[in-house]
């Protein structure tokens, strides 16, 4: 179970004060997949900064599991991150100096698998996303919509407990955006948990939890 | 595991290799032209020097002493040393004046040997000054009578060795032939070049020289590391005193005497034959100075000397000058390439920086992080600080071989460049000249190894993502 409560996070401009979330509260089951929908600035990627244990400066509580993220060190948070969450993100952040293979086993570095499992696992995800055969590929040379989908591959990789995806299309057009799309409905029915943040009311329309972020507040579309 | 990998990456995202050889490659450069540089420049002042001391190329050099070893330590016991006999000046004085009439030879005093006393409250320099300092005689000495003295340290020549010695003046005039001439008052001194920072031309200096007190009026100051022509270290007259030896009208009493007479017999003494290198001729040198000698009653005796010791001189003189613009070179060209380093660094953080990001959202933690940074500078600075101390141990080779050429005047190329000997070589070390640098510069990039990654990974954990 994860739960957000009484969340305010506000950024300082010089002299100026924003508060961006504004005693936020959120739970979300065991399982249970949700997308939030927002206007670009209404702080959807800073309430998913606090998500991923990356941002630390708000005030509230917030609840991963067992875990207090709120008071976790930054060594606990960097750690939890990199087992327990699978992060995709608006523009992919996947190393162009690298190829498919070397991009997705660097989130799983840290799991004590044999190379053989590696490739084995790698081997899988690819052909989930429908990338089949393209390990070697320099991921320089893909198109957007194959870039998320690597990207859902390396996020998938360590089988974590939750996906995290911010602005998973945001980046794509719309054909490459279905293909990406395709892929999260098989998530779906795989039940593999995930929040999606998105603008996107086509991406909203796969998942029937939603939740609004509105003046620094959830509001459930869904109920 | 991960560490190595994070490094690995990095390493070969960033072509460490490239920038290392664009290192090496600008080391290099610098180091050619240096070299060139100093070649060419060494051939010139060689050249200089071959055609300044022409002089020298086809005579016997014979120093003439009393034959005592010295007037102050080993006179003889059963004979009176000639400044206590009756007519021991007038001797001496026609002696001197003898020596120097003839055509068959050439007669040039000169000696460092000699102090010049001074009330120890009115000397403005320091003990680098006195005499002995190399030795351990430093501080005051006193006289018994509530005044201290120091000891300064002193060389007098005569005209004829101020002209062979040809040195160059930093300020005021050179000596000219009146300031050797009768004694009229004040003894016109040169300064060496470190007391340019005490006195200035003109200056009047109060000093005891045998005792007896004379004003000495500063009319020059020299140029860095002139030396006697006798002297082979160049340094010796930067801390030292210019004295004519000037010539003294008749005594007025006995202690008048009594100073002219060793003073006479110093001039006289100490003084350097330069004869041709022939049989003959140094055969009547010879019969010149033993008739004279013979006359007069002088107890005399001669050592022929090495005349190469003014080439060697000499070139001590250009090594300490090259030795000075490498070393200028070397301080140069390894803050520029330190500043290049940090350049360098900036552009390859600013290449890596959203690989970072990305390694922070796969949860590669903070000290992770840190350390593969830490470690990928201290690979790629410690490889550059492996060149420069390569390259300053080169510098140190060159300078040797320098030497080596100065003193033994053999100059083979293929020994160049020699390290290891000139580790050995310890009475002239440039050790210490070329590995200064070389060790602040690799101090320098150790502390950026380490304080770069901390500041870079501490920014990049402040600003969050918002994107
Ligand atoms: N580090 C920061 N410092 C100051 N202000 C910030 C910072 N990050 C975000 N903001 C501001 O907070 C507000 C919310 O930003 P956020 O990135 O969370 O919005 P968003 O909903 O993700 O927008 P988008 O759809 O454009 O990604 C914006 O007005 C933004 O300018
Ligand atoms: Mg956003």
């Amino acid at each position: 179970m994860i739960a957000l409560k009484n969340i305010t996070r506000t950024y300082k401009v010089g002299q100026h004060k924003r508060c961006v979330l504004n005693d936020l509260t959120l739970e979300i089951k065991k399982h249970e997949s949700i997308v939030i929908e927002g206007r670009s600035g209404s702080g959807k990627t800073t309430l998913l900064n606090i998500l991923i244990g990356l941002d630390t400066a708000f005030t509230g509580h917030y609840q991963f599991e067992e875990m207090d993220m709120s008071h976790a060190k930054s060594a606990i948070r960097a750690k939890f991150r990199q087992e327990k969450l699978g992060i995709i993100t608006q523009h992919f952040d996947l190393l162009d100096d690298r190829n498919v293979y070397e991009n997705i086993v660097l989130a799983i570095h840290h799991q004590k698998l044999s190379a053989v499992e590696k490739r084995k696992r790698i081997s899988e995800l690819l052909d989930y996303v429908n990338l089949s055969g393209y390990e070697k590929m320099p991921v320089k040379r893909l198109s957007g919509g194959e870039m998320q989908r690597v990207g859902i591959a390396r996020a998938l990789a360590k089988r974590p407990k939750l996906i995290v995806a911010d602005e998973p299309t945001g980046s794509l057009d719309e054909q490459t955006r279905d293909e990406v799309l395709t892929v999260f409905k098989k998530m779906m029915q795989d039940k593999v948990q995930f929040i999606i943040v998105t603008h996107d009311k086509e991406v909203s329309a796969i998942c029937n939890k939603v939740y609004r972020l509105q003046e620094g507040k959830l509001k459930n579309l869904s109920s | 595991m991960e560490i190595i990998k994070l490094l690995y990456f990095s390493l070969r995202k960033n072509g460490v290799l490239q920038l290392l050889i664009a290192v090496f490659t600008f080391f290099s450069l610098i180091f050619l032209i240096t070299l060139l540089r100093f070649s060419r420049h060494h051939d010139q002042l060689l050249n200089d020097i071959s055609e300044r001391n022409e002089f020298f190329e086809n005579v016997q050099v014979f120093h003439l002493t009393d034959g005592h070893g010295g007037f102050f330590y080993g006179a003889e016991v059963h004979e009176e040393p000639i400044f206590l006999q009756a007519d021991g000046l007038e001797r001496m004085k026609e002696f001197h004046y003898n020596l120097r009439l003839s055509n068959e030879f050439y007669v040039a005093s000169a000696h460092t040997g000699m102090f010049l006393e001074i009330d120890a409250s009115q000397f403005l320099g320091g003990e680098a000054f006195h005499f002995g300092y190399e030795w351990g005689l430093t501080g005051p000495l006193a006289d018994g009578r509530g005044n201290y003295f120091y000891q300064i340290k002193a060389a007098s020549l005569d005209y004829a060795a101020w002209n062979l010695s040809s040195m160059e003046m930093k300020h005021g005039r050179a000596f000219q032939a009146e300031d050797f001439s009768l004694f009229s008052g004040r003894i016109p001194i040169i300064l060496g070049y470190q007391y340019a920072n005490y006195y200035e031309i003109g200056d009047l200096i109060t000093m005891y020289f045998l005792a007896f007190q004379f004003d000495f009026e500063v009319i020059g100051i020299l140029a860095e590391n002139q030396r006697l022509f006798n002297e082979v270290t160049g340094t010796y007259l930067d801390y030292s005193i210019l004295k004519p030896l000037i010539s003294f009208g008749n005594p007025l009493n006995e202690e008048e005497r009594r100073f002219q007479s060793i003073y006479y017999n110093n001039k006289s003494l100490s003084a350097y034959i330069f004869v041709d290198d022939t049989p003959e001729a140094v055969n009547q040198m010879h019969n010149i100075i033993y008739t004279a000698a013979a006359h007069l009653n002088i107890p005399y005796s001669f050592s022929m000397t090495d005349h190469t010791f003014v080439l060697h001189g000499e070139m001590v003189n250009l090594i300490h000058h090259h030795t000075g613009v490498i070393h200028r070179l070397l301080i140069n060209s390894i803050l520029l390439i330190a500043l290049i380093i940090l350049f360098l660094s900036t552009i390859k953080y600013h290449r890596q920086k959203s690989v970072y990001q990305v390694h922070a959202l796969l949860g590669i933690s903070k000290s992770k992080q840190w350390l593969a940074l830490l470690l990928e500078n201290l690979i790629f600075n410690g490889l550059t600080v492996f060149i420069a101390l390569y390259y300053s141990v080169f510098y140190s080779g060159i300078m040797y071989t320098s030497y080596q050429r100065a003193f033994f005047s053999t100059y083979d190329i293929s020994r160049w460049p020699i390290f290891w000997e000139a580790v050995i070589f310890d009475s002239f070390s440039f050790y210490h000249l070329s590995l200064q640098p070389a060790l602040s510069y690799s101090l320098f990039l150790l502390l950026v190894s380490i304080i770069y990654p901390t500041i870079k990974i501490h920014q990049l954990y402040k600003g969050v993502r918002s994107k």
